[in-house]
């Protein structure tokens, strides 16, 4: 508030005014000391008897500033008075402004809110600034970084010079079970004991890990999230020291975390320690992200470099794990946001040009008002009143304006923003670190809006105010309200406001148009599956331990007999990672008979274990071969199923089925096994990723602890979705199985990233194409009334109906035309912001522009038909005698 | 004499815009003209003064630009504008009516 206060009396030029008057006390001393010289005295004396005649300087200015203040504050209140009463008199005025300011301020606090809520405000842990991630990162690519195996993630441990910490975790999907509740699966961690300490986190309850844990010396123990504890255990404060089931197997609870932590989301709900297999020590599984405490003093550019060096040390030393990958250091919260920031950046860019179109239109709709008040303005000039004093008030009636839409504006975000957030699309729920809750307006971005909203009206304001208050009375009271030079003036701000604000629209709409084509390409891509009247319910499965070799044949068989049983259910098959959920694993092997590759070239692929039936549940075509069976268990020869990507790209589109293939390089010890089939490309990325070579395995080979049933009914069913769940739990009463969803709502939700823009971009557009409907709808009108008496004339003078109907097209439609040409240029260099969220368009398309043009166009011409129509049945011999 | 503390801010305001209206003047000029004007009756010091023409000027009824002095000093010289010369007309009234009236109370009481 006082920074508002201060930013208003810079604007009256306070500071100018005090050198003045400084200067006048000078001055006035001076002028002193001469009369006492004149009366005789000496310099010096007439210099002590000055000063005491003149007082404290300091005294004089603190009183005259007193008085300017009180000046202002009454001049304020008085301006206010009068603009609110003003607005009473005109409330089409009011309303329309009102709203404007009110769209656009509430637009800017919602958007302020997001981005400082979810990206400038201090994530929750101690110092978090000195927290970074360490992944690894394709020396050439320009992704984040990914996943580390433990042998380098030790070595950059030993390395570095510039971490004082370092831990490093793999999520995991865990099953607890046991008490009271279903069986529940839930997110969580397998983690180094370091973790905590590294984010210097402190438990609520117990301890979190020691070093003893990493190895297994203290049993299996786990620490639960603030969440679980309450939901699941009451927040019983006696559960620390006692046994959990997870995974089936008993884990001691050592501690309980605050709720404020989550790492690294809120999904992760609790934390086992690393307890490294054989698998896992591997330089080339890759599976584990590293999060590290920067040493005092180290800054991030210098751990980036020291990481770059260490990761390139090993890139030099194992090759044939490392080649061409070097170490990433980034933010912690950087890595898993580059989503939602692209999206933020978005919404700001659109939020920044809808609220300058407010601007805009509130300065035309008040050029239209002050032009009809010229008269009046015209008479308080004559009659002494001075041309700052009555902008200064023109500006103050701008600025009540402004800040009752603010008022409307931050009560707009106070409604949208938790429905905003609610909107799965944006990914808040999977957002690291905070949560949904995190998202509410604090009062410094209340108070930033209402200045936002202050200024902008003192924007709006100012550009009018100096066109319409005359410079000289005589001009207005002489020329009546028509002609004249500010009506000159007036005229040519108008064209510019209509241009500056079709300018931005076509902006806007532009990158609505941009993304509305992108979604629409997007959602008619294939997924390579069926996603009619399939749908998926998950299913935690016990880990490999405790299944043995019968029990894993058994699941698959089980399932066609127990799901595909039910009538209505036309087949059923499970599968580990759902296509185009996100899910996905990765691994690399060696194919029989081809030549050893150098390090860059080892062929991978995605991965993923189903059960037999698989291809035909899901309504993947079959290209070649036999799909996976009930014959294929452990002790058979091992098979496998590769896509047609896959075949295109290591066999040069040579037949698979028959070929030989084995997990992991050149010198691995892996069985072989046999490509049984090959089966149509799915996107499993996404819809917009590229298809990627697949291999599938089947589940009575490879065991998975989750697995997802896939199940294909005739018609979607509520009745028989329930009995295959129903099924389901008899077959594994002690695991959590999820509600039923339609594979059709994954293939949609993998385009959430691109439609939450859209839909944002489509109101922004929406708003903006309103705003300028309005505008040029306003400027029409006001040509129109102000130029009856010419039109009318030219009317008598022989110009047709069709001539007059044409002048004020034209004199709307030229400078709408040169600011959509601006707004072409100002679109072609701004689509940068747009990186990321389009799919099989670019900003440089020309039919986007067309699109965009003809839309804003029509619309400009549809909002100046009507005063068009008005000029052109201007009745000539009435509108002469009127004057 | 009175102190010009004591002097009501009207009064002060009113011989601010007297003094003005016989010709334009600087600041100390114009406390010299309220002194000759009341003979030497009111002196206005600086503290008093300068406030005071700031708020007439605030008001519209005087303005102010920067001038030569008559022994070639730069100086803000104030200047009675329209509506000053109305008010002052209004102040006047009003103060020979309240002169008038107190003068009579004093009177009647004596």
């Amino acid at each position: 508030m006082r920074r508002l206060f201060w930013f208003l009396r810079r604007l009256l030029a306070r500071d100018r005014h005090q050198a003045d008057l400084r200067r006048e006390l000078d001055a006035t001393h001076a002028l002193l000391v001469a009369e006492f010289r004149e009366q005789g005295m000496a310099e010096s004396d007439a210099r002590i008897a000055a000063r005491r005649e003149f007082g404290s300087v300091d005294a004089i200015r603190e009183n005259v500033q007193d008085v300017w203040t009180g000046a202002w504050l009454e001049r304020f209140a008085r301006d206010t008075r009068y603009a609110l009463r003003g607005l009473r008199r005109d409330p089409g005025f009011a309303v329309a402004s009102v709203l404007t300011f009110g769209l656009a301020i509430g637009g800017t606090t919602a958007v302020a809110t997001l981005v400082s809520s979810l990206l400038l405000h201090p994530l929750p842990f101690v110092d978090a600034d000195r927290l970074i991630m360490l992944v690894q990162r394709g020396t050439n690519s320009d992704e984040m970084g990914h996943v580390a195996s433990q042998p380098n993630i030790e070595d950059w441990r030993a390395r570095n010079r510039s971490l004082e910490r370092m831990a490093y975790f793999e999520f995991q999907s865990f099953n607890v079970s046991g008490d009271r509740g279903v069986p529940q699966q839930v997110g969580g961690l397998r983690a180094s004991h370091e973790l905590f300490d590294v984010l210097r986190a402190k438990p609520l309850l117990g301890r979190t890990f020691i070093e003893n844990d990493d190895d297994g010396r203290n049993g299996d123990v786990v620490i639960l999230s603030h969440s679980l504890w309450r939901e699941r255990f009451a927040a019983d404060s006696l559960l620390v020291g006692r046994a959990i089931s997870v995974n089936k197997k008993p884990y001691t609870v050592i501690g309980v975390m605050r709720p404020e932590l989550r790492f690294p989301g809120a999904a992760q709900k609790l934390w086992i320690p690393m307890l490294l297999t054989d698998e896992d020590r591997g330089r080339r599984s890759q599976s584990f992200f590293a999060v590290a405490r920067l040493k005092d003093g180290v800054s991030l550019e210098r751990a980036h470099a020291d990481m770059g060096r260490v990761g390139d040390e090993l890139a030099h030393e194992y090759p044939e794990a490392n080649e061409g990958e070097t170490v990433n250091a980034v933010p912690l919260q950087k890595l898993w946001m580059q989503n939602i920031e692209r999206i933020l950046r978005l919404l700001i860019a659109a939020v920044v040009l809808v609220a300058v179109m407010a601007i805009v239109n509130v300065a035309g709709l008040l050029l239209a008002r002050g032009g009809a008040r010229s008269r009046e303005f015209g008479a308080r000039l004559a009659l002494g009143g001075s041309r700052a004093r009555l902008i200064t008030q023109l500006i103050t009636e701008s600025a009540v304006v402004a800040a009752l839409g603010g008022i409307f504006g931050v009560a707009i975000a106070y409604v949208a923003l938790p429905l905003l957030v609610g909107i799965p699309a944006l990914g808040l729920d999977a957002l690291p670190f905070r949560t949904k809750g995190d998202v509410v307006i604090d009062v410094r971005i209340l108070l930033a809006s209402l200045a936002v909203a202050i200024i902008s009206g003192i924007l709006a304001g100012a550009i009018p105010a100096f066109a319409v208050v005359p410079r000289l009375p005589a001009e207005l009271l002489r020329e009546g309200d028509a002609r004249g030079s500010t009506s000159r003036a007036r005229h040519g701000i108008r064209g510019i406001l209509l241009s500056v604000e079709t300018g931005l629209a076509l902006v806007v709409l532009v990158g609505a148009v941009l993304l509305v084509d992108s979604v629409r390409r997007a959602a008619a891509i294939e997924p390579g599956l069926d996603a009619r009247n399939l749908f998926m319910l998950s299913l935690a499965l016990p880990q490999k331990d405790t299944y043995g070799v019968p029990e894993r044949t058994l699941f698959c068989s089980q399932l066609t007999e127990r799901a595909g049983g039910v009538a209505g259910v036309h087949a059923v098959s499970a599968v580990s990672h759902v296509p185009l959920s996100g899910q996905g694993a990765g691994r690399d092997f060696t194919i029989e008979g081809q030549p050893v590759r150098g390090p860059n070239e080892i062929p991978g692929a995605s991965y993923g274990v189903v059960c037999p039936n698989y291809f035909r549940t899901m309504g993947i075509p079959m290209r070649a071969g036999q799909d996976f069976s009930a014959r294929d268990v452990v002790t058979a020869p091992q098979v496998a199923v590769v896509n047609d990507a896959f075949q295109k790209k290591y066999l040069s589109g040579e037949s698979a089925v028959g070929k030989r293939i084995r997990m992991g390089g050149v010198n691995s010890r892996e069985p072989w096994m046999t490509i049984i089939a090959v089966v149509g490309d799915v996107r499993h990325d996404g819809l917009v990723s590229d298809v990627r070579p697949y291999l599938y395995r089947p589940y009575s080979e490879v065991v998975w602890p989750s697995m997802s049933i896939a199940v294909r009914t005739s018609a979607s069913s509520r009745a028989v979705l329930d009995q295959v769940k129903e099924n389901l739990r008899l077959m594994v009463p002690d695991e959590p199985i999820s509600d039923p969803i339609t594979m059709q709502s994954v293939v949609d939700s993998s385009l959430g990233f691109m439609r939450f823009p859209l839909y944002m971009m489509v109101a922004f557009s929406g708003i903006a194409v309103v705003l300028t409907i309005v505008g040029v709808f306003g400027v029409a009108s006001q040509i129109v009334v102000q130029r009856t008496r010419e039109l009318g004339i030219r009317r008598a003078l022989g110009a047709t109906r069709a001539s007059l109907y044409r002048l004020v097209v034209l004199q709307t439609l030229v400078p709408a035309a040169m600011g959509m040409l601006v707004g072409v240029v100002v679109a072609l260099s701004s689509g940068k912001v747009l990186n990321g969220l389009l799919y099989g368009v670019s900003v440089t398309d020309v039919t986007i522009f067309v699109v965009a043009g003809a839309l804003l166009g029509s619309m400009t011409m549809f909002a100046c038909v009507a005063p068009a129509r008005r000029a052109a049945s201007v009745d000539p011999a009435r509108t002469l005698r009127n004057d | 004499m009175f102190e010009p503390v004591d002097l009501v801010r009207g009064t002060l305001d009113l011989l601010i815009l007297k003094a003005l209206s016989l010709e334009p003047n600087h600041g100390l000029g114009v406390a010299r003209r309220v002194e000759q004007m009341t003979d030497d009756t009111f002196r206005v010091k600086p503290g008093s003064l300068f406030p005071a023409l700031h708020r007439l000027e605030e008001r519209g009824w005087v303005s102010s630009e920067w001038g030569e002095s008559s022994n070639n000093r730069r100086a803000k010289y104030y200047k009675l504008t329209r509506a000053g010369r109305s008010q002052l007309k209004v102040e006047v009234d009003g103060w020979n009516r309240i002169a008038f009236a107190i003068s009579r109370s004093l009177e009647a009481t004596a």
